[in-house]
């Protein structure tokens, strides 16, 4: 880690604590940006040491890598950054921890074991083990597998992949061809909204390619390991960015954001030099909407739902700025209110993994935002990035409440009378 | 009388553990270490942290303190810049902010009781829906408690018209340091309180005197429209005479701010807003109150700025663009970071009229010293906020720094003016309380203090020089690296 002087410009303020997520659920500095800061400093100063000390890397884990204190730091001290610095430090010191290897290199690093972890979380749920759990007697040994449990929505789809072609049915005189990226987690847990984004383009003749893409390497990135990340970008670069195309798209932020900033995972290399002057081609799936394709030549009709209200993924606001794009479809829904909720722009506690490897801390900060859905009583909370629709289906089912949470893109091509 | 500190023992701490039980009571050295600072340059590690979640349990570990004499030190957020929040003498701190309840808004009364953990902007936010506000709005108030404000006496940009915390205190609840609690004020007799005004003691006290656990403070109507100037100056000295011509002519805006060049330009690296980056002096200023009535001493300050040399001036046009002007003024402080790491921020106050020359005698100290001194002030009530930047890694500009600071804290004095106007004694001005005030004053705060503490456990170290403190002799408790921020 050389980010010193990053570091020291942090002259502790302590402004970050009006909107660390961690902070304001705990109240507690050794969960805020300033005391992040404060304790890579005295790593960098040799007070710790990173092949040994346990409790520095736990905070350093500790944190959500949400932004949020970045953009309202008066010295804009990239806290997202130094932390990611920092576990790369340790990472290479000590090595991969139980979790990384299991779930990012065992799993997320080959898509077919993906599709297979789908098929038995389905036959979990079909076999009817979910039922035994959520049995009073069990509940409440169970808490935490509980907790895990309520991450698995019910009825959950077959992979996206299983019902795309490479290539979509040819589109007559296409207006425009874009390679969609689909993501590990829109792939296993959100195909409906993969298949109604696919639909929708279609039907506004956009060709869609669907190539065989990896993981994008971002949950690698975000646990330090640069190299696995790296090897990943690699691999996807000559799929999404070697083809001809107007624009790379995915429903889910987090993706759009890791493919956005390529060039910082991908470093010096012959796929960089591909990749750097196409990356402005990535772009969301509600801005490509909103801003290239404006569907207004569509017939849209009245959902079965009157009120929504919308969160914005960390990548998304943050990430890539996507602000006003989601909110401006939510409107186009004749009938559908938009209500606003306090907080929509701050962290769900999802944080790709966060959610399995912190569930206490990711717990308490899910009950925040999920009162704040509750309060503006919408039928469905919606969301542009897979990860937190997990996180806020899961924290809205522990609450027991039944608010949908859905893709604004997959409701626009439900008001246009698509099927999936 | 003098009084003895001891150490915490095991058995101590699990006595603490047992009022608040065992995930807030910490003595992890990661706990520690993240509660050895506050935003000044100051660092003291405590012994042990607790985080009580109630009123209660402050008064039992309070009264634990006393019994085994146990230096007590509370914090709000931690963004004293004096060194106000840090724990001199080791021994217990006590984070308040788990207590952070807004117990009950009247808005018949216009007051609202709160809990010491609030902190102010969170606060505001719920006024504001009720079409209310709490005048007192340091530039910290996105982090900074209530509690922290009445420790400081905090003031802000609305202090001209408004004035500071302690004229929006009605009342407060107190642990005194037996542990026991009493009531002051509006608190303790209703609005029409009479007999002496204790609650006033406590303004400033910096958590010396007793612990505030609650306090009914007086709230105020949202003015319902308002006007935002900016005025250009290409030198310092001349937007301190607008602003002394603005106050000769009678005219009391809500905020008038000065920021200097340097400011201008880290303000606008971090925001954007379209300050112009090559000008010498910025003067903020905004009216509030009834739209017709502001028309004519809107008109009236224009004049006053032009006569005083302003290069332009402009209005916000929308509620936005003036949210984003403050927030810029706001973030001055944090903003330093952007030009030096190290920092010494001061807040000595002259009276208006001396303004003008005071800023330009900072720039020759600056000058003299060769240290980069970026300025902002209150100015509106003469309260100047000099910035002393250094690099972390250079000792001697510290050093230099520290001369600066006090060359500048003596000229304040001889102006007729105070040390500080907001930002507290703490640790850092404590040599210069003998500068400010007489040996009689000394002896009689010293009385107040022996009379509310005589054991010294509240926040040892801070306010008062030694000869006035109640406690004899420094524990040797503290930790190895304790004292400044590394050099
Ligand atoms: S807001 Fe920025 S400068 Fe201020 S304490 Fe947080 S990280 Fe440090
Ligand atoms: S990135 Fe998010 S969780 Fe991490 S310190 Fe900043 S605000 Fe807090």
């Amino acid at each position: 880690m050389n980010d010193y002087n990053e570091i020291s410009r942090c002259n502790r303020c302590g402004f970050c604590q009006s909107v660390c997520p961690t902070y304001l659920a705990t109240r507690d500095e050794t969960q805020v940006a300033r005391g992040r800061i404060f304790l890579t400093r005295m790593l960098l100063e040799g007070r710790y040491d990173f092949t040994k000390d346990e409790d520095v890397l736990e905070k350093v884990n500790d944190c959500l890598l949400c932004q949020a204190c970045v953009v309202n730091c008066p010295a804009t001290v990239r806290t997202d950054d130094i932390m990611l610095a920092a576990r790369r430090d340790f990472m290479e010191a000590r090595g991969l921890s139980l979790f990384q290897k299991l779930v990012y290199r065992g799993v997320l690093s080959h898509r077919e074991r993906l599709d297979r972890t789908s098929f038995l979380m389905r036959l979990y749920e079909k076999s009817g083990a979910r039922n035994i759990l959520y049995g009073k007697t069990l509940r409440r040994a169970l808490d935490r597998l509980v907790y895990f449990d309520s991450f698995l929505p019910s009825g959950l789809n077959k992979p996206a992949r299983t019902r795309l072609n490479e290539k979509m049915p040819a589109v007559n005189q296409p207006k425009m061809k874009v390679v969609y990226f689909l993501g590990c987690a829109s792939n296993v847990f959100t195909s409906e909204t993969v298949w109604s984004a696919v639909a929708f383009l279609n039907k506004l003749d956009v060709e869609v390619l669907i190539p065989k893409v990896s993981c994008c390497g971002e949950p690698h990135h975000t646990g330090g390991d640069e190299g696995e990340a790296r090897r990943l970008a690699k691999k996807n670069v000559p799929l999404i960015f070697g083809v001809e195309a107007d624009f790379i798209v995915t429903d889910c932020s987090t993706c759009a954001s890791a493919l956005r900033h390529y060039d910082k995972i991908l470093g010096d290399c012959a796929e960089a030099a591909i990749a750097k002057p196409k990356l402005s081609k990535v772009i969301d799936l509600a801005t490509l909407v909103t801003e290239h394709l404006k569907p207004s030549s569509i017939d849209l009709k009245p959902l079965d739902i009157k009120t929504v209200t919308y969160h914005d993924p960390c990548h998304g606001i943050r990430g890539l700025g996507v602000k006003a794009a989601p909110r401006e479809i939510l409107k186009s829904i004749p009938g559908l209110e938009l209500k606003e909720m306090e907080g929509a722009d701050s962290c769900c506690g999802g944080a790709g993994s966060y959610c399995f490897t912190h569930p206490t801390m990711s717990g308490l900060i899910s009950t925040g935002k999920v009162n704040n859905i509750a309060a503006t009583k919408a039928e469905a909370v919606v969301t542009s990035c897979p990860a937190c629709s997990l996180q806020l289906g899961a924290g809205l089912r522990r609450a027991g409440l039944d608010t949908q949470v859905a893709h604004p893109v997959a409701l626009l091509a439900k008001s246009a009378g698509l099927k999936v | 009388m003098t009084s003895t500190h001891s150490h915490l023992s095991p058995e101590g701490i699990s006595e603490l553990s047992k009022i608040v039980g065992q995930a807030y009571c910490r003595t992890g050295r990661l706990d520690l270490e993240l509660y050895s600072y506050d935003s000044s340059p100051f660092i003291h590690f405590p012994e042990v942290l607790v985080l009580p979640g109630t009123v209660e349990e402050v008064a039992a570990i309070t009264a634990l303190c006393h019994r085994r004499h146990w230096p007590l030190t509370a914090r709000g957020a931690g963004t004293s810049l004096s060194g106000g929040a840090v724990s001199y003498l080791g021994g217990v701190a006590m984070s308040l902010t788990r207590l952070d309840r807004i117990l009950e808004i009247d808005p018949i009364e216009e007051t609202v009781l709160v809990e010491a953990g609030v902190v102010n902007l969170a606060l505001q936010n719920v006024l504001a829906r009720q079409g209310f506000m709490f005048p007192p709005d340091p530039a910290s108030q996105k982090a900074s408690t209530i509690g922290g404000n009445i420790a400081e006496n905090a003031g802000g940009i609305k202090g001209v018209k408004y004035g500071i915390t302690k004229h929006h205190v009605l009342g407060l609840e107190l642990i005194l340091d037996d542990g026991s609690t009493v009531k002051t004020g509006a608190l303790a007799q209703g609005l029409d309180a009479v007999g002496p005004d204790l609650t006033g003691i406590f303004m400033a006290s910096e958590g010396t005197l007793a612990m505030v656990v609650r306090a009914l403070l007086k709230i105020t109507p949202l003015p319902n429209s308002f006007r935002t100037v900016s005025a250009v100056f290409d030198d310092l000295e001349r937007s301190g005479k607008a602003v002394s011509a603005i106050i000769a002519a009678g005219i009391i805006p809500t905020a008038l701010e000065i920021m200097d060049h340097r400011l201008i330009v880290a303000l606008e690296d971090y925001l954007h807003l379209g300050f112009p980056t090559d000008a010498e002096a910025m003067l903020l200023i905004e009216l509030d109150g009834l739209g017709p009535e502001l028309d004519g001493q809107y008109e009236r300050i224009l004049t006053l700025c032009r006569e005083a040399g302003a290069v332009s001036l402009a209005q916000a046009a929308t509620p936005e663009e003036r949210d984003k002007i403050w927030l810029a003024r706001r973030s001055g402080n944090g903003a330093m970071g952007r030009i030096k790491q190290g920092c010494i921020v001061q807040d000595v106050t002259v009276p208006v009229v001396k303004l003008p020359s005071m800023l330009s005698l900072v720039q020759k100290v600056a000058k003299k010293y060769d240290v980069i001194i970026v300025q902002m002030a209150h100015a509106g009530d003469g309260n100047l906020h000099p910035h002393l930047l250094y690099d972390l890694k250079n000792e001697e500009e510290y050093k230099r720094c520290l001369k600066a600071s006090a060359e500048i804290f003596r000229e304040a004095l001889a102006a007729g003016g105070a040390i500080t106007g907001e930002h507290g004694i703490g640790l850092e001005k404590v040599e210069f309380m003998n500068d400010q005030f007489n040996e009689a004053e000394l002896d009689f705060m010293g009385a107040v203090k022996r009379a509310m503490d005589p054991d010294g456990i509240f926040n040892p170290g801070k306010l008062l020089p030694e000869r006035w403190q109640t406690w004899s002799t420094k524990s040797d408790s503290s930790h190895s690296s304790d004292g400044l921020e590394t050099l």
